[in-house]
């Protein structure tokens, strides 16, 4: 038999050979398969490299407390963003080897461009896909009803952006009503996808109980977002027999999830203003109509008074005119007859007074030419001889001439 | 002219009115038909102007109703 180590010994060789490795610390890029956190706040991962899907690296880390409270005062509210199942994470650490733990990588600190460039790519190739599939269409084609009233709200209760939605909601002044159905949920982190997904289908189960779905969340990290960037979540979403209102708190890029919406706004005060905008919309028109309604029949009738007096004044000028036309051609009338009749008459008269005289005159002279004379005084005929006294002077008219004598 | 003795509405009631205007002003109602024709056309008048008066008061009625 040869000779043979104990495994301390074969401990410490593996260690010697390993110093000059243990000295360094080393960049490393690896994707997160595990993380969890121990009792006293160490975290310990298993990291992992993937070629095709397949495993074909895999090693354990660790992040001691006081390390950790380092890198998280760097990293700030995205450390649970960053170091999540799934990430890939570009740290500094370095080999431990222990002789009763084994090797370990410790890391040291965290570099998060390269998770964030990683997320990015993920974001991007995602709204690809959903593009092309022409995700973004279907949810936008589903009608907003004209007044959003009943409201499936996706949230998590104990978020502010909750809070601030319904507060807003229901203290409007215009005296609205909404009625608001919580249906909660993680608006952040590993848990997201699941729950709200769970819920969409709870809301679409129920899809005649409401006019839309709101998901609401209060501000935070860019990174905080990631979570929503998950192409099955954006296809049920785009989905929906309900249009769905973002109001997700974005700053600069839309998620995925404000893509595929229906409509999408910056805040879980706006998506309330969004609600209420119907409300006032509809009262406006509303208001309108009834505004036109009255200026419509107001004007109807004005008009119509205006045309009977008008009818009226015409009738009355007409027919005082016709009177007066008939009046003129009456007295046209009335004047001819009168000049005509009177010279008539007077052509009637002067003809009889003609005749008269010629007649007259006709009978006196067969007389006269009988020896007979007519005796006047003073022009008078006179036939009674005792009307004449001595003196008198008399006018004989013979058949032919006259002689004047005097009474004796 | 027709004459029909009833005035059914507000709407025949103004035709039959404009028509009588329209024949006194070309002087086809002579001076026998000219008394018939004012007085018919006065009748009419008196009952567009109750209907128009009608109407205002009720729509207004209704408008305000509306209003509260």
């Amino acid at each position: 038999m040869e000779g043979f180590l104990k495994l301390t010994e074969l401990s410490h060789l593996i260690e010697e050979a390993l110093v000059p490795i243990t000295q360094k610390a080393f960049w490393v890029v690896a994707e997160i398969s595990d993380i969890k956190a121990s009792g006293r706040g160490h975290q310990y991962l298993e990291l992992v490299e993937k070629l095709d899907g397949k495993l074909v690296a895999k090693q354990s880390a660790v992040i001691w407390f006081n390390r950790f409270r380092l890198i998280q005062s760097q990293l700030g509210k995205d450390t649970r963003n960053i170091l999540q199942k799934g990430n890939k994470v570009l740290f500094q650490l370095k080999l431990e080897f222990h002789p009763l733990y084994g090797m370990k990588l410790q890391i040291l600190s965290v570099d998060p461009r390269i998770t964030i460039g990683e997320l990015e790519k993920k974001r991007m190739e995602i709204i690809l896909r959903l593009e092309k599939g022409g995700w973004f269409e279907p949810n936008k084609a589903v009608p907003l009803p004209e007044v959003i009233q009943r409201v499936a709200v996706i949230s998590s209760p104990t978020a502010a952006g909750y809070e601030d939605f319904v507060e807003h909601l229901f203290e409007n002044q215009y005296g609205y009503t909404v009625t608001v159905n919580l249906f909660p949920a993680a608006m952040q982190g590993v848990n997201l996808a699941g729950e709200v997904s769970f819920q969409l289908d709870a809301i679409a189960e129920r899809e005649d109980e409401f006019d839309a779905v709101v998901i609401i969340r209060g501000g935070g990290s860019k990174l905080d977002l990631e979570a929503f960037n998950n192409f099955d979540l954006g296809v049920q979403v785009a989905k929906m027999p309900l249009p769905v209102i973002t109001g997700i708190g974005h700053q600069q890029d839309a998620t995925v999830f404000d893509l595929v919406a229906h409509s999408s706004v910056k805040t879980p005060t706006a998506a309330a203003d969004f609600v209420l905008d119907s409300f006032l919309n509809f009262e406006r028109s509303v208001i309108l109509a009834f505004s036109q309604i009255r200026e419509g029949a107001e004007l109807i009738l004005e008009e119509q008074e205006q045309a009977l007096d008008f009818v009226t004044n015409q009738l009355a000028s007409l027919v005082s005119r016709r009177i007066d036309l008939e009046e003129l051609k009456l007295k046209r009338n009335e004047s001819k007859l009168d000049l005509k009749s009177n010279y008539l008459l007077q052509t009637a008269n002067s003809k009889l007074d003609y005749f008269e005289k010629v007649v007259a005159w006709y009978d006196i002279s067969k007389i006269l030419k009988k020896g007979f004379s007519i005796t006047r005084k003073n022009g008078k005929v006179i036939s009674d001889a005792s009307k004449l006294k001595k003196g008198d002077q008399i006018k004989s008219q013979f058949a032919s001439g006259e002689k004047s004598s005097t009474i004796n | 002219m027709a004459r029909k003795k009833a005035i059914k509405d507000y709407g025949s009631a103004l035709a039959e009115l404009e028509e009588i205007v329209q024949a006194i002003d070309s002087d086809e109602v002579g001076v026998d038909k000219l008394a018939e024709e004012v007085k018919r056309a006065s009748d009419l008048l008196i009952y567009c102007r109750e209907k128009l008066r009608a109407t205002q008061d009720e729509v207004g009625e209704l408008l305000e109703e509306i209003e509260d």
